[in-house]
């Protein structure tokens, strides 16, 4: 296993080294994103919005958007950079003709799109936190939790990335998986109100439960369903792990 | 690079005296979909031996080449390197191999120096000794001047020497190159082979698969033609030609024999391709000159290599796809 981890982490540490030659554009991306809702959203709803459960509109949405940056950095690591490294670049390839294996291979993408994600969700929370936005002292949990967004979504990502013909496929992707997520999840209205095939409909997608982990961490208000949200949570990143492993070892190993 | 400790400590376990060979390939069988690529391989490299696969397209080289290691596992038989298994003992086999691919797997979003660095780390090979080394095979392959280059800026004989660069950071005992020169200019592709004889001189073993029958003729000790799955003939290059083809050819064009021909030599064994017959008379070759001469058709005499070998056994219709 350490031996294994070992590889892994020279895979993650390749991605690394190009990411240092373009984080900037990078940032602006995953970074800019979430506080463009934070604001422009947070502050053109607020007119009409008083509050959600006793807290400012921008507050509601706050800790959701946190952890969108570690979905979406995730997710666009593990569609379009891993798939251009597993096909085009022939990346994936080369790696595997040095002592590395495949499953490391597929790993280390995943671990590197989740180490994105915690970056930018640290970034994003801190600058809440400096804001005054945020305040609870818990909030130093959340690259934690974005952790666990980062590794779920990227796993999610890469079983994608192992079924794709080709970047069509991730418009199909992004539109029927990852936007639903992103606005059903319980980051810009809460699901309690919703009728009870919708409220369950949203339940059982993995950004709600992240989102109620967020939103327990960041107002330092504990939700009973913390550990239930958390254990699905680590489940189906196991399951999205290895079915992704196992799609990919099938599209390369011949 | 310094290769040079390879060399002794190979012939110290592997020495050619003692024949147990490097490379071990036996009964190899894999089909995709049913449709067989490779039916029956088996071949055996000594250590410090340059050894060929030859074939047309789609005869089974590069699948043959993916099962040493990994890429394809084989539906039958096994291979073996430096006498581990590569079904068993994979990581071990890839770390003392290294292989030049035949399709350009450079890293893009890296420089030149970088793409040896990082792939030297796939192996844990520590930093310092990969810069070191990094430094003397880029100037064993002549892109010292461009190592902070990157990698789509590189013309197609830089990226190729680059990819055989790239295949040397780890020291390998075996160097596997699929199709190492196609598509290169006659200058990259003598720096390429110039190359290539120095790191056989320094005891490296190479499998190799190439088009190009000059370069199989030049580089290999012994070699295999490979068609539809299977290995036709196997031995050194000159012995194929002895055998195949005999020390000369004759080639008459616009398929005329001239007249008593046939009552004069008896059954010879030809070749007519398209608006030439191949004529090879081995021992009868001065009185067929002669012959020839006399008559009126336009003739060319050669000698014999490797192509004619090839072209004998797989004939000379095209293989597309």
């Amino acid at each position: 296993m350490g031996d294994r981890i070992r590889f892994c982490l020279r895979v993650w540490r390749r991605n690394a080294l190009v990411f240092s030659k373009y984080w900037m554009g990078a940032f602006v991306g995953t970074v800019g994103e979430p506080l463009l809702y934070l604001f422009l959203l947070g502050y053109g709803m607020e007119r009409l919005i008083h509050e959600v459960g006793g807290l400012p509109y921008s507050v509601f949405i706050a800790p959701g958007l946190i952890l969108t940056a570690s979905m979406y950095d995730a997710t666009f690591e593990c569609t379009y950079a891993s798939f251009t490294r597993m096909t085009k670049q022939n990346t994936y390839r080369s790696i595997i003709s040095t002592p590395v294996n495949l499953s490391e291979v597929v790993a280390g993408d995943i671990l590197w799109a989740a180490s994105r994600g915690v970056l930018s969700a640290a970034l994003v929370s801190a600058l809440l936190a400096v804001l005054g936005i945020l305040r609870s002292p818990t909030l130093v949990f959340m690259p934690v939790l974005a952790i666990l967004t980062g590794l779920l979504f990227a796993s999610m990502a890469m079983l994608a990335t192992g079924l794709a013909k080709d970047y069509d496929f991730f418009t199909y992707f992004f539109t029927l998986v990852i936007s639903p997520m992103f606005l059903v999840s319980g980051i810009f209205f809460p699901i309690e109100g919703l009728a009870g095939w919708a409220a369950a409909i949203a339940d059982s997608l993995p950004m709600t439960w992240m989102v109620r982990m967020a939103r327990s961490i960041s107002y330092g208000q504990f939700d009973p369903r913390f550990y239930g949200d958390l254990l699905k949570s680590v489940l189906t990143t196991a399951v999205l792990w290895y079915l992704a492993v196992r799609l990919v070892h099938r599209r390369l190993i011949r | 690079m310094d290769l040079r400790p390879v060399a002794p400590h190979a012939r110290e376990s592997y020495g050619r005296g003692t024949m147990t060979p490097f490379v071990k390939v036996t009964g190899l069988a894999k089909s995709y979909q049913d449709v067989p690529a490779v039916r029956e391989i088996t071949f055996s490299i000594q250590p410090g031996e340059t050894f060929g696969l030859l074939g047309p397209n789609g005869a089974g080289k590069s699948t043959t080449i993916n099962c040493l290691y990994g890429l394809v596992t084989p539906d039958a038989g096994h291979a073996e390197i430096g006498g581990l298994l590569v079904r068993s003992h994979l990581r071990e086999i890839k770390a003392l191999a290294g292989i030049v691919p035949q399709d350009d797997c450079l890293d893009p979003d890296l420089s030149v120096e970088e793409n040896l660095w990082v792939y030297g780390m796939y192996f844990g090979i520590p930093r310092d000794v990969i810069r070191g080394r990094a430094d003397e095979i880029l100037r064993f392959v002549e892109l010292a001047d461009h190592r902070r280059k990157k990698v789509p800026d590189l013309s197609g004989g830089m990226r190729r020497r680059l990819l055989i660069a790239r295949a040397l950071i780890n020291e390998p005992r075996l160097l596997i190159l699929d199709e190492p020169t196609t598509g290169l200019d006659p200058q990259a592709r003598h720096l390429v082979w110039s190359r290539l004889r120095e790191l056989k001189r320094r005891g490296v073993s190479m499998l190799l698969t190439t088009h190009y029958m000059e370069e199989a003729q030049m580089l290999c000790d012994r070699l295999a033609i490979v068609d539809h799955g299977r290995m036709v003939v196997e031995s050194t290059p000159r012995d194929l030609i002895d055998r195949v083809v005999g020390e000369g050819v004759v080639e008459v064009r616009e398929c005329v024999l001239p007249t008593g021909w046939t009552e004069r030599f008896g059954p010879m064994e030809e070749h007519r391709f398209e608006d030439t017959v191949y004529l090879y008379p081995r021992e009868k070759m001065s009185d067929a000159l002669r012959f020839l001469s006399e008559s009126r058709v336009t003739f060319t005499h050669r000698s014999a290599n490797l192509e004619d070998v090839f072209l004998k056994i797989v004939g000379r219709g095209l293989r597309d796809g």
